[in-house]
């Protein structure tokens, strides 16, 4: 069965280091949904969280591929009940004198918040899991979406477990 | 001790135990090659005609000697004129490390005179690359390349450096030869596991590829063979490494392997694959291949589990241990019905001219029995490299030169080369066919200058005739694009480079014709007149199993 998988993957932080991994998965035909990667507590290492959709054969296939590559370090499948996995969206909603009380509904509905406001439309930001922003979208499209943004999730193990730079 | 970028290059090099490099000059690795003429008593470098030459050539010194070939080419043009070399060795699994210059780095990304990115170019072709863009790096990079090469399964690395980058001064602190990270750990139960499927087998069968040769595990792998009674297949990339004589051996496996090996596998209840992968010409049908088996593979490199062909065990490591393991844990076999039962499939047939010329199969033949048990023999990639899999006697690995991954028409020039320079004191003999000749045949300048006694068979067709045995199977005899219709005179290009032509036109001039060629101790082209109606046969269609067979066509 396919799934779409959170993978964690600790990586070298050097430069062209997301183009191999990017190219690894094209031109192994594995799909990205989402990438999303930055700098870890230590600047020696960055952290990349794929979003894919894959069974768990070709997860291994994935994780097995990943490994070969000089640069990572380490390759961790997070499931949604292993870990917490958010995401960012910023959106800017169409919300002029008349409309804009019932967007601001929505927006305390969701516990999002607003970054801006012009003369037509506000700037919000939602942070949280990729469900509730879909669900957010979805109730704000009514009043008409000018632009999004989303960042991919982003994600973490729970309880004390880290992917332990240490080791490396 | 103080010095520049391009001396530090040379003495890692050095360091590495690298005494010849393959390459081609160019604006950015003019301080490179004046480090060469610096070095020049201590490092070889064998200037080809053209980049392309240069990287086959280091792969083949690296396949006919085990050890990590070097090129080196300028930017832009220079460095990707290696990119069909670098996915040729990376294919195959050849430890190559590649030496590239690039525009100084105040000058990259501004689409300087020949700029390219070539470490983006050749990401998805190589093991790892490097631009070094800090002298203070450089030294401590090119080790790294050679580690990378070296470790686990083998492969090309790439070192970009600015031409800054190689005239830069910094201290030297010479280091010991770098190691190849050590070997994963076997795991026993594992081997206890395929021991016991082994010893219960009636049927058992060896799947064996280039990862016997590239472990050195030829004597190990014939031992557990002899002592169990199980018969051997070998892909294209294992040839040479067991004995293709033996009484055990099958021949080759896949799309024009033998009919009895691909039956004896699809017979088989246990299947034993050593250091191969399982690719789409030897395993044409995934999910019907070997389906009566259990399947053990062992193999180097973990990331081949269930990447093609789902099996039942699967054993990490060092391919040499692991059957060292199981020699131990597996008991003697006197003798099996199924190795009779084997031998009963044999069903192979002499070939024929086809009509005009000579038999390529004689031909091939007669070579075989010419050669010493060391002899090299490199090939181009179509129908006569598929003749000299078929019907060549291999006797010891590295012995066979040829791009299997990739299949690489124009590979055999450049690796002919660099094989005769790893082995100065071997036979090498090219065999080639016309259409893959004319990609690379500039290279026959680099045999002359360097007066290589390499001896070239060129089965001239006159067509592409592995391209066009396809056109008649599956393209109803339109033959597209595969009768040039050339006019080469062979004998003449020969002789234009300095070199002597010779040319064989009826099997009965085959003998005397090589015997010549063979005594000649320089550099040779024998022009070989062959039928354009020769095929490479038996051959299962792409995606089929051996039960669809052609045998006759």
């Amino acid at each position: 069965m396919e799934d779409k998988l959170i993978i964690s993957i600790l990586v070298n932080n050097c430069s062209g280091v997301l183009l191999r991994i990017a190219g690894l998965f094209s031109r192994r035909v594995f799909n990205i949904s989402s990438i999303a990667a930055s700098e870890t507590e230590d600047s020696k290492f960055t952290r990349i969280t794929i979003v894919t959709v894959a069974n768990k054969d070709e997860f291994r296939q994935i994780q097995k591929q990943l490994l070969k590559l000089e640069d990572v370090k380490k390759v961790i499948l997070l499931t949604q009940e292993n870990s917490t996995a958010i995401e960012l969206l910023l959106m800017k909603v169409n919300a002029d004198e008349s409309t804009r009380p019932s967007v601001l509904n929505t927006i305390v509905k969701y516990g999002a918040r607003v970054r801006d406001i012009g003369s037509t439309t506000m700037t919000v930001e939602l942070t949280g899991f990729p469900l509730d922003i879909d669900k957010f979208v979805a109730d704000m499209s009514v009043h008409g979406i000018a632009e999004l943004a989303r960042t991919g999730i982003t994600a973490l193990e729970r309880g004390d477990n880290t992917i332990k730079l240490s080791e490396f | 001790m103080q010095k520049n970028g391009s001396e530090i290059i040379m003495e890692v090099l050095l360091e590495q135990g690298v005494d010849t490099v393959f390459g081609y000059p160019g604006g950015t690795v003019l301080n490179i090659y004046d480090a060469l003429y610096k070095y020049q008593d201590k490092i070889t470098h064998v200037l080809t005609s053209h980049e392309q030459g240069a990287s086959h050539a280091a792969d083949g010194y690296a396949r006919a000697s085990g050890k990590v070939g070097v090129c080196i080419a300028t930017s832009g043009p220079g460095a990707t004129n290696l990119v069909t070399g670098l996915a040729t060795a990376y294919m195959d699994s050849v430890p190559v490390v590649a030496i590239t210059g690039n525009v100084p780095t105040s000058l990259l990304g501004r689409d300087s005179f020949q700029e390219v990115d070539i470490a983006g170019v050749t990401m998805p072709i190589t093991k790892h690359n490097y631009i070094v863009k800090d002298v203070t790096k450089l030294a401590d990079t090119l080790r790294e390349a050679f580690r990378i090469a070296q470790s686990g399964r083998k492969g090309p690395v790439l070192v970009d450096v600015p031409k800054d980058v190689s005239a830069l001064m910094c201290e030297y602190e010479p280091k010991a030869k770098i190691q190849p990270d050590p070997m994963p750990k076997l795991r026993l139960d594992k081997i206890q596991t395929a021991a016991d499927y082994i010893n219960a087998a009636k049927r058992p069968m060896i799947y064996m590829g280039g990862g016997i040769i590239a472990a050195g595990a030829q004597k190990e792998i014939l031992a557990f063979a002899e002592k169990l009674q199980i018969p051997v297949a070998s892909t294209s990339m294992g040839l040479g490494g067991f004995p293709s004589d033996h009484t055990l051996f099958t021949g080759m496996i896949g799309m024009h392997g033998t009919y009895m090996s691909n039956k004896a596998v699809d017979d088989s209840d246990v299947l034993i694959v050593v250091g191969a992968r399982f690719s789409d010409r030897v395993a044409g049908n995934r999910t019907g291949f070997a389906h009566n088996s259990k399947i053990i593979h062992i193999d180097l490199d973990p990331a081949e589990l269930n990447k093609n062909v789902n099996v039942d065990l699967y054993i990490t490591g060092d391919i040499k241990e692991a059957l060292s393991a199981l020699l131990e844990l597996t008991n003697e076999v006197k003798s099996r019905p199924w190795t009779d039962e084997v031998k009963a499939y044999d069903r192979r047939k002499a070939m024929t001219t086809g009509g005009i010329g000579v038999n390529p199969q004689k031909v091939i033949e007669t070579i075989s029995k010419m050669n010493s048990n060391d002899s090299i023999m490199v090939t181009d990639v179509g129908q006569h490299q598929m003749w000299t899999a078929q019907y060549y006697n291999f006797r010891q690995p590295r012995t066979f030169i040829s791009s299997g991954g990739l299949g690489t028409m124009g590979y055999g020039m450049g690796a002919a080369i660099g094989s005769q320079f790893s082995m100065p004191d071997k036979r090498v003999v090219l065999i080639t066919g016309d259409g893959s000749f004319h990609m690379n045949l500039n290279e026959l300048a680099t045999v002359q200058s360097y007066n290589l006694p390499v001896v070239i068979v060129v089965m001239n067709n006159s067509v592409l005739g592995m391209v066009r045995q396809w056109q008649k199977i599956f393209y109803g005899n339109r033959f597209a694009a595969t009768s040039p219709g050339r006019k080469t005179d062979f004998v003449k290009l020969a002789e234009a480079f300095g070199i002597k032509g010779m040319r064989i036109s009826s099997d009965d001039e085959i003998e005397s014709v090589l015997s010549e060629a063979f005594a000649y101790g320089k550099g040779v082209l024998v022009e070989c007149v062959v039928s354009p109606d020769c095929n490479v046969l038996p051959m299962i269609p792409p995606g089929g199993s051996v039960t669809d067979t052609v045998d006759e066509m």
